[in-house]
This record gives C-alpha cells, sequence and structure tokens, in this order.
C-alpha cells in the first residue's frame, strides 16, 4: 500500500539502487573562481555588495566549492514607510562551503551555508546523490536540506535589540530532479521541491491595516499572525533546444502551491547567442510569473481582531511581475595561460516589473482607506563578475 | 506527502529500470552539441544563486530551482 510507504523508506530504496548501479566514471564540475560585485535597486531599497565563489577538484573524484558574500541593504521600503520606521542600513554575510564526491556514475554532495543579519541569522545544511545511468542520458538528482534561523527584532535606529524577542524557525527540504538527454538537440529536466517550514515565519516589522470604525476613512495598523507551520510544493519542467545556427533557446515552467493557499505560476524563455568568433556569448530572458493571495492575507482588514491569521505582507498579496534580462559575457583568454586555462568577463541586467492586485498604496493617506491605486514598481539588478577556470 | 511519496517512488521505479536492458539512444558520439556551452543549464552558478535569491525574497513562490539555504536582506 503506497499510503503505507514513508517518503523515508522510499529514499533509502532508491539510494540502494543508485549506489548498486555504479559502474563508469562520470565528471565533476570544472575547477573555477568568479568574484562578482551586485545591486539591487527596486521599492525603495537599495542592496549592494561583493561576493566570491571558489571551485577546486582534487584526484578528479573530489571537488570542493567554497563562497562568500555581503549584502549592503539601505533605504525604506513601502511597508516601512507606511509605519513611519526610519530608514534601513543593515549588512547580510553569507558563507558556504560545498564538497562533491565522485564514485562510479554517483555523485555524492553536502554543503553547509550561514546567513548572518544583525536580525536574523540563518544556517542550512543539505545532502544530495546524483546518478547517472542509461548510458549517461538520464541524470537522478535526491537531496535533503535543513534548515534553522533565529529571528531578533531590531528596536532603534542604534540598532539596540528587543531582549525578549526571540524566535526560531525550522526548514526541512526535499528535492528530486532529472535531466535527460532527448535527442541530439533535445534536453529535458524536470525538478521537485517540498519545503515544510515550523516556527515564526513571519517579518516581524510588518502589519497588518484596519479600519479605525465600520465605513471610516481612516485605517489603523496592529500586528500581524502567521500559522506557525507552512509546507510548500514545487514542481518544474524545463526544455533547452540547440537551434541550427549554433544557438540555444530554452523554455521553463513552475507550478507552486502551498498550505497557505498561494498557487504561483513562473514561466521563463531564454535565449542563448555566441559571437565574434566565440569570443561572446549573450543570453536574453523572459519571465512572468503570477500568484494569488495567501488565505489569511488581506490589504484592509474590517476590524483588529477578525479573524485568528492575518497578514498585510505583500509578498502574500496576489502579484503578477514581468522581467526581461540581458547578460553578455567576453572571453578575453580563450587559451592556457600559465596556470589558467579560460578567463571571461560578464555583465547581467534584469529589469522586474512588480504590480500587486490587493496591496494598495496606504503611504497616500490623504485618500480614504481602501480607496488607494494598487502598489507597483520597478527593481533593476545588475551583476558584473570576472571568472578564471584553472 | 502523499505527492512526495509518489514522486519518490517513481524515481525508485525508473532507478530500477537502470538495471535492465535500455540502451542509450542517443550515442556518446552525437553528442557533440549537447556538450556545447549554450547547451548548459546553469553556465554561471554565482549569476543564478543572486537572481534566485531576489526572486524568492519578493515572491511568495520558492523551490523547484535547485537553490538552498535562507537569510533575506530585505525589510
Amino acid at each position: 500500500m503506497l499510503c503505507n510507504i514513508t517518503p523515508l523508506r522510499l529514499a533509502a530504496a532508491a539510494l540502494a539502487c543508485l549506489a548498486a548501479a555504479s559502474a563508469l566514471a562520470d565528471v565533476l564540475p570544472e575547477d573555477r573562481a568568479d568574484a562578482s560585485w551586485r545591486t539591487y535597486d527596486g521599492g525603495g531599497l537599495k542592496v549592494e555588495g561583493p561576493a566570491v565563489l571558489v571551485r577546486k577538484g582534487f584526484e578528479d573524484t573530489v571537488s570542493v566549492s567554497a563562497g562568500y558574500l555581503v549584502d549592503r541593504v539601505s533605504g525604506a521600503s513601502i511597508d516601512m514607510v507606511m509605519l513611519g520606521a526610519s530608514p534601513l542600513h543593515e549588512v547580510r554575510k553569507q558563507k558556504q562551503l560545498g564538497v562533491d564526491y565522485l564514485y562510479g556514475k554517483t555523485t555524492y554532495s553536502a554543503g553547509i551555508q550561514e546567513s548572518i543579519e544583525n536580525d536574523y541569522d540563518s544556517s542550512t545544511l543539505n545532502v544530495a546523490i546524483s546518478q547517472s545511468m542509461f548510458g549517461d542520458l538520464t541524470t537522478v538528482t535526491i537531496g535533503v536540506s535543513r534548515g534553522w534561523d533565529i529571528v531578533t527584532k531590531v528596536i532603534n535606529a542604534a540598532g539596540q535589540k528587543d531582549p525578549n524577542f526571540r524566535k526560531r524557525a525550522d526548514r526541512k527540504t526535499w528535492s528530486l530532479g532529472v535531466s535527460q538527454i532527448l535527442t541530439r538537440n533535445w534536453l529535458a529536466g524536470f525538478d521537485y521541491e517540498a519545503i515544510t517550514e515550523q516556527g515564526y515565519l513571519q517579518n516581524p516589522y510588518r502589519a497588518i491595516r484596519y479600519l479605525a470604525a465600520p465605513g471610516s476613512p481612516i485605517y489603523l495598523t496592529g500586528p500581524e499572525t502567521y500559522p506557525g507551520t507552512r509546507t510548500s510544493n514545487a514542481a518544474a519542467a524545463r526544455l533547452k533546444y540547440y537551434l541550427p545556427w549554433r544557438a540555444s533557446l530554452t523554455g521553463r515552467y513552475r507550478y507552486f502551491f502551498d498550505t497557505w493557499d498561494i498557487h504561483a505560476h513562473t514561466f521563463e524563455l531564454d535565449y542563448t547567442q555566441p559571437f565574434l568568433d566565440d569570443s561572446f556569448i549573450a543570453d536574453l530572458t523572459y519571465r512572468y510569473y503570477t500568484q494569488n493571495s495567501a488565505s489569511f492575507y488581506s490589504d484592509l482588514f474590517q476590524y483588529a481582531n477578525q479573524q485568528n491569521y492575518m497578514a498585510r505582507d505583500k509578498e502574500l498579496a496576489a502579484q503578477d511581475n514581468n522581467a526581461v534580462g540581458a547578460a553578455l559575457s567576453y572571453d578575453f583568454l580563450k587559451s592556457k595561460h600559465w596556470v589558467l586555462k579560460k578567463a571571461s568577463g560578464s555583465l547581467h541586467y534584469d529589469y522586474i516589473m512588480y504590480k500587486f492586485r490587493d496591496f494598495r498604496d496606504a503611504t497616500q493617506r490623504q485618500l480614504p482607506a481602501g480607496t488607494e491605486p494598487m502598489y507597483h514598481y520597478n527593481a533593476s539588478v545588475v551583476q558584473a563578475f570576472f571568472s578564471i577556470w584553472f | 506527502m502523499k505527492t512526495l511519496s509518489l514522486l519518490v517512488l517513481l524515481a525508485v521505479v525508473a532507478m530500477t529500470s537502470a538495471c535492465g536492458q535500455i540502451q542509450p539512444w542517443v550515442k556518446p558520439y552525437e553528442r557533440e552539441r549537447l556538450a556545447d556551452r549554450v547547451m548548459a543549464w546553469d553556465r554561471d552558478p554565482i549569476a543564478t544563486g543572486y537572481i534566485t535569491h531576489v526572486r524568492e525574497n519578493r515572491e511568495g513562490a520558492r523551490g523547484g530551482t535547485g537553490e538552498t539555504g535562507g537569510g533575506c536582506g530585505c525589510n
């Protein structure tokens, strides 16, 4: 009976079969180092900072990767403006370490990641096993990760924290990925991911708003109350086609649903074209995303304790966003020189247009509550990076 | 959980079949185009990781992208 078979037992059976199937050699990712500078500018917030990622292999069987990044966040989002909060100045630092071990056709991977902010710490541990099969036409990857978050609250511009506010959130993720060669020109992929979260899942700085009195044009604000658990499911499919003039076209679709009644669809189309004797490679991307609102979300509640769970996070509101992106990479070293095999410089630019369907611009207090225009904003994401292969 | 059980079961069936007689219908010498860098699923992991982080912190959906980890850097 399927209902009596736990995912854990099935995963164990899958791992046993994968281990038994090991036979021929596969390959690990290339030795590579990337150094980048990224900026995000949109919705009143600016985030910028450097990131480095290095990967080095040993004896063709082990590959180790390490990464470090810093995000400097400044500005004030619409939520902070509505509540009259001071503009934000904070720093997020993230460290990550990963190792891949190749045995026959099986790759065993493990990684740890730690993200630290002045009011939010997050640690994640992940393990995965990847197996090539059917003459390397198919690669199956199964992964599990566990995350532990600590949420605190800054109460003044000096960065002082509320000594009585310290919450936890735990996260578990299970993932299954399949990458498939279909023909000489077609690749396909499928990814499924389930995430369960438990604990304090809300943002301590956000607030709901409700009418001061029935029919009143004025609103008041109050604390949000989120459920203590959330289970999410994401299933994604992708296809990539090699075009006759040496270029590629990629299509992706993802369907997402969770126990908060959010359903989301994501469509993406990418075009990749090398040119000028393969020295340059350009990417053009279009992405469309749409979601409905969470079951306990409302832009404007009728009174303070209208329901058990109440939220006004715009991330839980009904929204659509369209994004266009362009990337250009230039290989300025294409043959081996000293210890370097290759070097390139890249510039990525993404422009995202967020449009909300039930989140109003509550900063326009001259208008009666509930009649303000729907909020929308645009964001620019720029990434410049330098990569070497060695 | 039922969905997860079904998917893992499908994976087990697929993997068990790997021990069978299926022959590759695209031979290794026919994979030149697939090995071209224009066919890489993720040519720049550092860039993909960042744009995924940006999206997941501003949308209700997450997952299905192969990226892991928490932290926000937003308010």
